[in-house]
């Protein structure tokens, strides 16, 4: 069993901003937000098991994803996140004293991880929202792509994830802070994780918001490494300490758009590169 | 080409093109290497060495070396590096060119007996990655085989690979090394290094590379002494 980890763990990044969307808050009922994102992700640098950044080949990932939460009732929202196209790419090599091919590069081009999830309102109408919620991570992405069979649109897993969120808004300075902390189980001999995260933002003139957030995962190292998996690229216990910023604009009641950016402040087993994000939201 | 432009293009607004890594390729120090070497020889014999010059790409370069003994009584050694033992004792024979130069401790003595060929060498793992065991380079009947031990053990992943380099980095190695095969296990292991390349010696490469190639990255490495 040899599974991508890093992959996965980028894909982690790309929902963790999805993710503090709503916060404690749930949509309520028949309203919701969705957002139509692209996200992007291209380094030639890489956070190696003891931390170090190392060079390697440049590796890309492309994700087109619609993410969306919507309320079933005040309380209960559905949460879902799709990968709806996933490219992930390595670069060729050439030697730049005598421009002859090294070697080859590779795509792979698929749908990625589906993530499901339901998410309740613990408390309703108080100073602080909190809910919880569980999202199950299905692993419709593919772990074998590309001419090599190296590349990977997910991690092959079912992993269900159980978070806590926690927000606060103290209105009326425009002002809201989410935290939230997680617990992802995770199958096929993978380690469970912890999540943890907080998002604070400020709104302009009831338009343009801006967002800092912070996210965390923490691997509990209690997975069964494969002896043919063992403790590398594309292996268990992939961690990170991410932090970036998120800017929205209302265009109107109901559509905006957002872009934002993050970087693993430090991690092991994954890229040390920026990851943006590009996108178009509505709300109901 | 405007195809591919095109193709590229398009797609790029969402999806970016595979792109290309520009690699340095690695430079060395030049260096000399005696094909034969002796540990002594007994004095009234003598010896004819042979040498190999790697030039600053590691390739074996046909520069003409030099021949010196540091005491021509005990044993002297002409520019053709035909070494004759005298009397009993110690010299130290230089081999050298323009930009490289080795020595050599030589006995004469009772007896001739050659040294071993044989490069062996410790992995230790890099950044995190685990390698443990050894690699032994040697040579039997004009053919090189690498052979790792049996308690050889290292971090995996899709596409782990053995190299000879002479470097550790990643990068220096895919671009610079030969590559000898894909390992799935643990375990002892053996690469008929000459029928990979058969311009392959003892001396062309410094180190054996684990190797994850898709992404360049040294799991760990074992430097041949």
């Amino acid at each position: 069993m040899k599974k991508n980890i890093l992959l996965s763990a980028l894909l982690a990044i790309s929902v963790s901003f999805s993710s503090l969307a709503g916060g404690g808050w749930t949509p309520k009922k028949k309203k919701g937000y969705f957002k139509f994102g692209q996200n992007m992700l291209r380094s030639n640098k890489f956070y190696s098991p003891s931390g170090d950044i190392i060079d390697i080949t440049t590796i890309s990932l492309y994700t087109t994803s619609i993410y969306g939460e919507y309320g079933l009732t005040d309380r209960l929202a559905t949460i879902v996140y799709a990968p709806l196209f996933v490219r992930n790419t390595i670069n060729k090599q050439e030697s730049r004293q005598t421009g002859m091919l090294i070697s080859d590069g590779d795509m792979a081009n698929s749908i990625g991880d589906l993530d499901l999830g339901i998410k309740y309102a613990l408390t309703y109408g108080k100073s602080i929202a909190l809910s919880g919620s569980l999202t199950l991570g299905i692993p419709t992405g593919i772990t074998n792509g590309g001419e090599g069979q190296i590349l990977q649109t997910g991690d092959g897993e079912f992993n269900q994830l159980i978070k806590l969120e926690a927000s606060k808004s103290f209105y009326p300075v425009p002002l809201y802070v989410s935290t939230l902390v997680g617990f992802n189980n995770r199958t096929k001999g993978f380690s469970e994780e912890f999540h943890f995260g907080v998002e604070v933002g400020y709104t302009f003139k009831e338009k343009l918001t801006t967002t800092f957030k912070v996210y965390n995962v923490s691997s509990f190292k209690n997975g069964e490494a494969p002896t043919s998996a063992g403790n590398a690229i594309f292996s268990n216990d992939t961690e990170f300490f991410s932090y970036g910023p998120e800017i929205s604009y209302k265009i109107s009641d109901k559509l905006g758009v957002s872009g934002s950016a993050a970087y693993a402040l430090s991690g092991k087993r994954i890229l040390a590169t920026p990851n943006y994000n590009l996108g178009v939201f509505i709300t109901l | 080409m405007k195809n591919h432009i095109i193709h590229c293009l398009i797609p790029l607004l969402f999806f970016g093109c595979i792109g290309t890594d520009v690699i340095d390729e690695l430079m060395l120090e030049p260096k000399i290497v005696v094909d034969n070497p002796l540990l002594s020889l007994k004095v009234g014999d003598s010896h004819q060495f042979s040498a190999q010059y790697f030039d600053s790409t590691g390739e074996i370069s046909p520069e003409e070396v030099q021949w010196q003994s540091s005491d021509p009584t005990i044993i002297s050694i002409t520019s053709q590096g035909l070494a004759t033992a005298h009397k009993d004792g110690e010299v130290t024979i230089t081999v050298s060119t323009s930009d490289a130069s080795i020595d050599i401790l030589l006995i004469a003595g009772d007896n001739t007996e050659s040294a071993s060929t044989d490069k062996i060498g410790t992995f230790s793992g890099s950044s995190g990655y685990t390698a443990v065991g050894t690699a032994t380079l040697k040579e039997e009947n004009g053919k090189i085989t690498l052979d790792l031990s049996s308690d050889f053990r290292t971090s995996f992943a899709l596409g782990t690979f053995i190299y000879l380099s002479n470097s550790t980095s990643g990068s220096d190695t895919r671009s610079g090394g030969l590559e000898l095969g894909e390992i799935t296990s643990n375990g002892a292991r053996s690469f008929d290094v000459t029928s990979i390349n058969a311009a392959t010696t003892l001396d062309t490469y410094q180190y054996v590379i684990v190797l994850c190639k898709p992404a360049s990255i040294t799991f760990g490495f074992a430097e041949l002494k």
